[in-house]
């Protein structure tokens, strides 16, 4: 008997339909045993879930703990193994006679979960895209810049207006930039808005950039309290920001 | 805004067409359909294009019309007016496999994956065009340096910012799509991920057409466009994506000239790897992954003599290490840091690290949503073995994804990027390692189960 005429012998339907049921008994179960659970709010994480990817790691909520991949995996064998029983019903027999091996049985049942996953991954991702394409319509890049990065964004454009041209700036700074991902973070997004001003760290101080051996004719106080008492004596003071940030200039450097 | 955008699309035809004309020579006995040909002509272009740039850069050579332009448009000329002229070519602008509607009525299935992926590549155009970015590595690499060699048009400054060894495909063809903008844009220049993967998706349907019927052949693609991580990085700045094209399309290439038995199939195949190494560092370890697969493939063919199977690895090894060598003499002569990710550690945590490794692979693998459950139709799908013993391309990928998996395992545990990949970052990196030869995972898929797969081993 050759692969394709099995299959046709096979009434996929079924499927489909032990595949909801199953998921039914499930969601059901979860709501039995949870009090709190409300089932439109656990489907919204779900779906959302299947959908949220940072750049780089998609990671799956956890559900009492485990991973909700384990889940999956979990009603994908409960259905492999669900099929071997109705195989041996004799009632249930004359509807599908000719079983399929096993191997392309559970292949089937993965696909058929795949395709399921995919379905809910669609529908969070539409919901995404929507919220998103609101949020971004009809807004010009700066507009997206100072909403995601404000402080950060705003400071590196009052320092273009001061510092125009080419500078190589002293960086002074409270962030714990060695210790705090964030501070680092921070570092980096303020280093890539300041080019072509260019970011040189005060000796001992943590910095993304390598060292440019060059002297630094510029200097950028960012985030420091009392930043006017942070100026170093071969520089002097050009303009504040805010009260936690300034810029200022090497003496006798003539600005373009 | 309209302006912007016809310049967008100039700076993307410019390589487009330098490729075809190159692909359309390279495969005037044997040719692709238009869709192929452009697939390809993608990378070969931006790969000439980048590596052109370096020079003009290497040499201090200012960026403008006579520099680039010029010689790109004089190179495409030249090879148009030989395809014009070579009596032997032939034009082929649809794919042979190609069955309308008409003669089979229309097949939902077909109709529904299509839509899918139509939905997710409009998506893609939206967000890389929209999204301004934001992500760790465009920040402190590649669109950072884009900035230095877009602003500076030299070399020198990038020796101060992070990652001075890592290779400059993205940043040069980042710049590329600037320079045509004439002002610095960071939206814009991103339309190149987008078309990436559309050039890849096209290759991959048309090496899976080779094997399976269109309806599997496009479930492939769906099991690819399934994966949260590949949908992502097509609208980013990372190089990942890119080194993804490059990498699977010189594989899929290889084993394309294994049935077919023309040169161009290991030329392109050859310079795709080359390129791959110019996009990311680890495209210069998948070398050695390349080469092993066609020791393999020359090894069970005995069709070849002994000095028939060395000219064949000396055909794929010059343009790949060529390629790879340029790069490499560049930074040597320019005193380049280029110890970076390459520090061994033979200390005796070397054991325990394998066990870690082991579990972060599994973890990524299956614990994570990156794949949808993909890895787990290809575990169900390895009880074919019938299929296995009779096609070879299929232990040729397996070959492929085994030696992959064991390039990382070993960097893992006797190198210090154990670190990156299976310490406290693996969140961070694994995931994207894995990205590079995910699609051969959906390939496999395919050629394991499609139900009209044809046996083309020989």
């Amino acid at each position: 008997m050759d692969e394709q005429n099995q299959e046709k012998k096979y009434p996929s339907p079924i499927y489909g339909i032990f595949l909801i049921h199953l998921l039914t008994v499930f969601f059901l179960f979860l709501i039995a045993f949870n009090e709190h659970f409300q089932f439109l709010s656990f489907f919204n994480r779900i779906i959302m879930s299947l959908n949220y990817s940072d750049i780089n790691n998609c990671t799956l909520f956890l559900l009492n703990n485990q991973n909700f991949n384990i889940y999956i995996y979990l009603i994908i064998i409960s259905i492999i193994i669900g099929f071997k029983i109705l195989d041996r019903i004799p009632f249930l027999q004359k509807y599908y006679s000719n079983p399929l091996p096993f191997a392309n049985h559970s292949l089937k049942v993965s696909i058929g979960m795949f395709i399921f996953l995919l379905g809910l991954q669609w529908i969070g991702h539409f919901k995404y895209f929507s919220q998103a394409f609101d949020s971004l319509a009809g807004k010009v890049i700066e507009e997206k810049y100072s909403q995601t990065y404000r402080e950060l964004y705003d400071f590196s454009v009052f320092c273009h207006r001061h510092l125009p041209g080419k500078h190589l700036g002293l960086f002074v700074t409270d962030m714990d930039i060695e210790h705090s991902e964030v501070a680092f973070y921070k570092q980096i997004v303020l280093g890539y808005f300041l080019y072509p001003i260019t970011i040189k760290p005060i000796p001992g101080q943590d910095s993304y950039q390598h060292d440019n051996p060059a002297i630094p004719d510029a200097l950028i106080i960012f985030a420091k309290s009392n930043p006017t008492k942070a100026i170093p004596k071969d520089f002097e003071y050009l303009a504040s920001f805010d009260q936690h940030s300034l810029i200022g200039i090497r003496k006798r450097t003539k600005l373009k | 805004m309209i302006l912007n955008l016809l310049l967008t699309i100039q700076s993307i035809s410019i390589p487009l067409i330098l490729g075809f004309a190159i692909t359309s020579y390279l495969f005037r006995k044997n040719p692709l359909d238009l869709f192929t040909n452009l697939a390809l002509s993608w990378g070969l272009g931006m790969g000439i294009l980048t590596h052109w740039m370096l020079i003009l850069l290497i040499f201090r050579i200012k960026f403008d019309f006579i520099s680039i332009y010029l010689p790109l448009f004089s190179l495409t000329l030249f090879f148009l007016y030989l395809n014009f002229t070579d009596s032997r070519r032939k034009f082929k602008m649809i794919s042979n496999n190609t069955s309308s509607f008409a003669q089979n009525g229309i097949d939902w299935i077909k109709v529904g994956i299509s839509i899918y992926i139509g939905y997710y590549l409009i998506y893609i155009f939206w967000r890389a065009i929209t999204v301004p970015i934001y992500t760790w590595d465009e920040l402190e690499a590649t669109v950072l340096k884009s900035k230095l060699l877009f602003l500076e048009r030299a070399l020198d400054g990038l020796k101060y910012l992070p990652h001075p060894s890592y290779p400059l495909h993205i940043e040069l063809a980042f710049t590329w799509v600037v320079l045509n903008l004439t002002s610095w844009d960071e939206q814009l220049p991103k339309i190149i991920f987008p078309i990436t993967l559309i050039a890849y998706l096209r290759i991959q349907y048309f090496f899976l057409r080779y094997f399976a019927n269109k309806r599997w052949s496009l479930f492939g693609l769906l099991l690819l466009m399934s994966s949260n991580l590949l949908i992502i990085h097509s609208t980013i700045a990372y190089r990942d994506l890119t080194l993804l094209y490059y990498t699977c399309s010189a594989i899929f290439f290889l084993l394309l000239w294994r049935i077919n038995k023309e040169s161009s199939f290991l030329i392109i195949s050859s310079v795709f790897a080359g390129i791959a190494t110019f996009t990311k560092l680890e495209g210069l370890a998948y070398l050695f992954v390349y080469l092993s697969l066609i020791v393999l493939i020359l090894f069970q063919d005995k069709t070849y003599q002994i000095k028939d199977k060395i000219v064949l690895l000396l055909k794929f090894f010059m343009p790949s290490f060529g390629i790879a060598f340029f790069y490499i003499a560049y930074k040597f002569l320019a005193h380049v840091n280029m110890q970076e990710k390459t520090q061994f550690d033979f200390t005796s945590g070397c054991i325990n690290r394998l066990f870690l490794t082991i579990t972060e692979f599994i973890d990524t693998l299956f614990l994570s949503y990156n794949w949808n459950i993909v890895w787990l139709i290809l575990l169900f799908s390895l009880f074919n073995v019938e299929r296995i013993k009779k096609i070879i391309e299929i232990r040729v990928l397996f070959s492929a994804l085994f030696l992959f998996f064991a390039l990382y395992f070993l960097q893992s545990v006797l190198t210090t990027n154990f670190f990156w990949i299976s310490g406290e970052k693996s969140y961070t990196t694994t995931p994207r390692l894995i990205l590079h030869f995910f699609p051969l995972a959906t390939v496999l898929i395919v050629l394991l189960n499609g139900t009209s797969v044809k046996n083309l081993s020989k």
